[in-house]
């Protein structure tokens, strides 16, 4: 079935509100380059074929993360997973030279060391969403999601003080 | 070290570092993907009835055609088997649990975990379902028929061979599934403790 205008131009819209967003996380769960485009144009893909379902249910940004996550943990645990192949009209522009921050770095290794359910908590709280959404976005309660990300804020600074974020 | 200082540290991204997507021919492009694996899923699912589809008029021909009784009965066998194979790949088919990326985490791990469960428990059974209902009427024709005993041998042989193999590669496919569930089963007992 073919989608309407109006479909395409708010998936465009979603897409160059969030892309940013998309690319942080996929950057966590990818194991290298070639795996984050692979994860970021398979995001773009289930975007697309969720859009006409969405019915406003939960908010869009809940509806984003929920995919972007869903497809990333995918990622982790279904090893032979049909891959989207190479879409040429998507695209990550490396940096020419790195210019990427130490602390930056030491940031994303460190949510990188964590068990992968752990880190999308860890990523939807420095997304800065409350735990009201966090906890509908990974479907636990809300005062779950405060003892974990308690705990794993803990872990996170551990970990940062051992590299010596705080020089 | 504040939270806030983590949390804009982290919405920073790479400076350098840029998604970029064609706007004008993306939702074209997704719009032919999404119809392309639907294609795909489709001609598979296809390929395999017309396989048991062949078995079945091939087989129907030779109960029919045969005053070998041995013949008759393998074949009226894989005619039954090849209506099987229908049988349960279209039921499996239908019974397959829906995955949406739109659930909540928890839900789409347990959703992915029960499809992978499926999965394996097709690959485990294939013996029951695929293999012997297949091999034993085989062997049964070829011994009917009026070849040389050794050539007999060779082929029923080569039919238990092929069938070990099938068996072997499934089970192989069953073990890494498992190992995929016990791992979806850690993560999902990871959000609940």
């Amino acid at each position: 079935m073919r989608r309407t205008n109006e479909i395409e131009r708010r998936y465009i819209n979603i897409l160059e509100r969030n892309k940013d967003k998309i690319l942080r996380i996929c950057g966590v769960y990818a194991k290298n380059k070639e795996d984050k485009q692979d994860l970021v144009q398979d995001v773009f893909l289930n975007i697309w074929k969720s859009l006409p379902s969405y019915q406003g249910k939960s908010s869009m940004d809940t509806w984003l993360y929920r995919i972007t996550l869903n497809v990333c943990l995918r990622s982790r645990y279904v090893k032979n997973r049909k891959k989207v192949s190479d879409l040429e009209s998507v695209s990550i522009i490396p940096p020419v030279v790195s210019t990427k921050e130490e602390k930056y770095e030491e940031l994303y290794d460190c949510i990188s060391k964590l068990p992968d359910t752990d880190r999308s908590l860890i990523i939807l709280y420095l997304e800065d969403l409350p735990y009201k959404e966090i906890a509908n976005i990974i479907g636990i309660t809300e005062n779950h999601v405060a003892v974990k990300l308690k705990r794993i804020r803990k872990s996170l600074l551990n970990c940062l003080k051992k590299s010596g974020y705080e020089r | 070290m504040k939270d806030e200082d983590l949390k804009s540290l982290w919405k920073k991204n790479n400076p350098e570092e840029q998604l970029i997507f064609d706007h004008l021919k993306l939702s074209e492009i997704m719009e032919q993907k999404v119809q392309k694996f639907e294609k795909d899923i489709q001609r598979r699912n296809l390929r395999e009835i017309l396989a048991a589809l062949v078995i079945i008029v091939f087989f129907t021909y030779q109960l029919f055609s045969t005053i070998n009784p041995g013949v008759k009965i393998g074949s009226g066998l894989l005619v039954m088997a090849g209506i099987l194979i229908i049988i349960k790949l279209v039921m499996t088919r239908n019974s397959k649990p829906t995955i949406s990326f739109q659930a909540s985490v928890k839900e789409h791990l347990e959703q992915t975990k029960t499809y992978l469960m499926n999965e394996k428990k097709l690959l485990d059974s294939v013996m029951f379902w695929y293999i012997l209902p297949l091999m034993i009427p085989l062997a049964i024709i070829t011994y009917s028929n009026p070849y040389h005993f050794i050539i007999k041998m060779a082929y029923v042989i080569f039919i238990i061979g092929v069938s070990v193999f099938v068996y072997l590669w499934n089970r192989k496919a069953g073990k890494e599934i498992q190992v995929q569930i016990i791992e979806m089963d850690k993560a999902i007992a990871g959000m609940e403790h």
